[in-house]
């Protein structure tokens, strides 16, 4: 078990572009960092630095305190996951969890004990004498794991570990990755390009974009208070709205806010009035959360009114999607989307009437940045 | 329209089987003449419906052996061969391998010179080659006939291909398992490009099994003489015995066929493929 600290990390290719930029990242002895971003983020090659299976351009990497830029994979003793899994294909289930420990010239016996107990971990006792090509997709990813951790890794990385399996297999093994990480404690840093795993799995995240470092925080804070409207954009399913809106002043802790053809009047508390009146008069983006849309006022909710363009009925909610009157969108072809419990009907009225809580609403300057949290440190 | 599509499909395999009589003929001529006794094999030959033989014997055979060291030339040949597709097998892979994974400077530019290397045939460079063996003193000896074939482009052109198409992840696992370049070679690599190596065997098998220009030049004692040579050299011998000749060339043909049989799954999965299912 140790800590992993990367200072200021890059990583440049030949051709001169940036697969990661300046990453700065800490992590705590026994924690699950989730990394993650869309494809080509550089969350891969992140992890490839970490593992040393590429070289940083810049920056230090340390374990436990240690430098380790220089050191091969085992000297770092870190072991992975891979997307693909990686599975010797030529050898049996026993002799691909043998491998590692035959690596660093483990005794004959303690190689026997160590396989068998894994082996009853990961409950793949049944099919240690058959060959990767004979497993099905659940019990690779198993024996992918158990060579990971075979030789009790200080590092643990995982590298897309679910996305060659089916969605109901898929919520079986996060739980048992979750399970199993924090049964053994080992220091893990995940990489995944779907935000559900990285919010249900992750003591804490981190979100990449084109190669820079966006935010580092607990599922919460992500979800809550995103530092800017690609972070807003990305956690969340469906994720945030991002509208463009003006704000007005009103005086006395009041705040309009301009979204199309209508305004909405905002009672703030005093620390948000104070950084958003600075931009009144601005352009600004409004995020509302498909989560925040309810179809009944509530306490110091206010009103939205919006077309109600279509509506998917999923089960346990709906789906609407809303364009509002006299407003544009950041995509065109986007419609804003509420997610509604239960079953909504689509009203036979042009417009509906919808209710929002103001303290769940985010504002964004013109560079994306969360101005309500912008200038507090906070990360 | 059923007709004439019967009449189209009628003709194709009349073709082909015009064809595959044509190339059939010669193998069974050989084989059948090297039982005929000697009188036969020319006077039988002008017509197709004596191609099998009246009587069976062996005579033609007992008389190679008698005339010729046989078992010499064969042990030569089956020699020269094993150690060149050994030899070759490892040091075309090594290659092959080093530049399809191991990142080093000229890399890219040593590779097109190999690859550029393959256009060129033995007969253009044989009498440099020549005098290269003669100043090294090697004439007539095995070596002459082994090292300068061990090396060769089309082969490691053949592993650099399928190793390209190797998942690059079963190499990474390895490093991060402790595995250094050599035994990730030997332990992961190899392992998994078994229908690779297998067509590489196969094809510098034959193309050595049947080599007789460089042979011709460089040797000229029985000890070292490999098969082609000896059946060249059988032609010139007096008399001349077409079932002595038939027999000679049977008895060499065979354990390429052999070999071939042994290998072909092999050999057709490494034509087909050049990569592996995970």
């Amino acid at each position: 078990m140790a800590s992993v600290e990367l200072r200021n990390i890059g990583k440049r290719f030949d051709n001169g572009t940036w697969a990661v930029k300046d990453i700065a990242l800490t992590i705590e002895d026994g924690e699950l960092v989730v990394l993650v971003g869309s494809s080509g983020c550089g969350k891969s090659t992140l992890l490839r630095l970490l593992a040393g299976l590429e070289n940083a351009s810049e920056g230090e990497i340390l374990i436990d305190g240690k430098k380790v830029n220089q050191q091969t994979p085992q000297q770092r003793n870190v072991a992975m996951v891979f997307q693909n899994y990686a599975l010797y294909p030529h050898m049996t289930v026993r002799a691909n969890l043998e491998f590692p420990l035959h690596m660093s010239h483990t005794a004959k016996d303690q190689i026997k004990a160590r396989v068998g107990e894994i082996a009853d971990m990961l409950q793949l006792s049944e099919i240690v004498d058959r060959r990767p090509g004979q497993l099905s997709g659940g019990q690779r990813q198993r024996v992918a794991m158990g060579r990971a951790l075979v030789r009790d890794p200080s590092v643990f990385l995982l590298d897309e570990p679910l996305s060659n399996l089916d969605a109901s297999l898929r919520a079986q093994i996060r739980a048992e990755i979750a399970r199993i990480q924090k049964r053994l404690k080992t220091t893990s840093l995940y990489v995944t390009h779907d935000q559900v795993e990285a919010m249900t799995l992750g003591d804490r995240v981190v979100v990449l974009d084109h190669g820079e470092l966006q935010q580092i925080g607990t599922p919460q804070e992500l979800y809550h208070h995103p530092k800017n409207s690609f972070v807003a954009k990305f956690i969340g399913s469906p994720g945030m709205n991002i509208l463009p809106s003006e704000l007005i002043d009103r005086g006395d802790g009041r705040l309009g806010v301009k979204l199309g053809g209508q305004q909405m009047s905002l009672v703030l508390e005093r620390q948000a009035y104070e950084k958003l009146v600075p931009y009144s008069g601005q352009d600004v983006y409004t995020g509302i959360r498909p989560e925040a849309f309810a179809c009944a006022p509530t306490q110091a909710s206010v009103e939205l009114k919006a077309n109600v363009e279509a509506v998917e009925f999923i089960g346990h909610e709906t789906l609407a999607y809303l364009s509002l009157p006299g407003a544009g969108q950041v995509h065109a072809d986007q419609l804003s989307i509420a997610r509604l419990p239960g079953q909504f009907h689509k009203p036979n009225a042009d417009v509906a009437v919808f209710y929002i809580k103001p303290d769940a609403l985010c504002f964004f300057n013109q560079a994306g940045r969360n101005i309500l949290i912008e200038g507090t440190g906070e990360q | 329209m059923i007709g004439r599509l019967r009449v189209g499909t009628l003709s194709v395999y009349l073709l082909l089987a015009a064809f595959a009589l044509a190339f059939l003929v010669p193998v069974a001529m050989m084989l059948f003449g090297s039982f005929k006794p000697d009188d036969q094999v020319l006077v039988q030959a002008a017509r197709l419906g004596s191609l099998l033989p009246t009587e069976f014997s062996w005579f033609n055979y007992r008389d190679v052996f008698a005339r010729v060291p046989f078992t010499r030339y064969l042990f030569n040949s089956a020699f020269i061969s094993a150690c060149i597709v050994a030899g070759g097998l490892l040091v075309n892979s090594l290659a092959a391998y080093a530049f399809a994974r191991l990142q080093w400077p000229g890399r890219d530019w040593l590779l097109l010179v190999v690859i550029a290397l393959m256009i060129i045939p033995l007969e253009a460079i044989a009498v440099p080659l020549f005098y290269e063996v003669t100043l090294l003193g090697w004439r007539d000896t095995y070596w002459v006939q082994i090292i300068p074939f061990i090396a060769n482009a089309f082969s490691i052109y053949l592993f650099y291909s399928f190793f390209l198409g190797l998942p690059r992840e079963l190499e990474e696992a390895a490093r991060i398992d402790g595995a250094g370049p050599w035994r990730i070679f030997f332990r992961i690599v190899a392992p998994n490009a078994k229908p690779v190596f297998a067509t590489v065997a196969i094809l510098s098998f034959l193309t050595q099994w049947g080599a007789l220009l460089w042979p011709l030049m460089v040797t000229h004692s029985e000890a070292v003489r490999p098969l082609p040579l000896g059946i060249a050299a059988f032609y010139s011998l007096p008399p001349l015995q077409w079932g002595d000749i038939f027999a000679f060339g049977v008895m060499m043909v065979t354990p390429v066929l052999l070999i071939y049989v042994l290998f072909q799954r092999w050999f057709v999965q490494g034509v087909a493929t050049t990569g592996v299912k995970g």
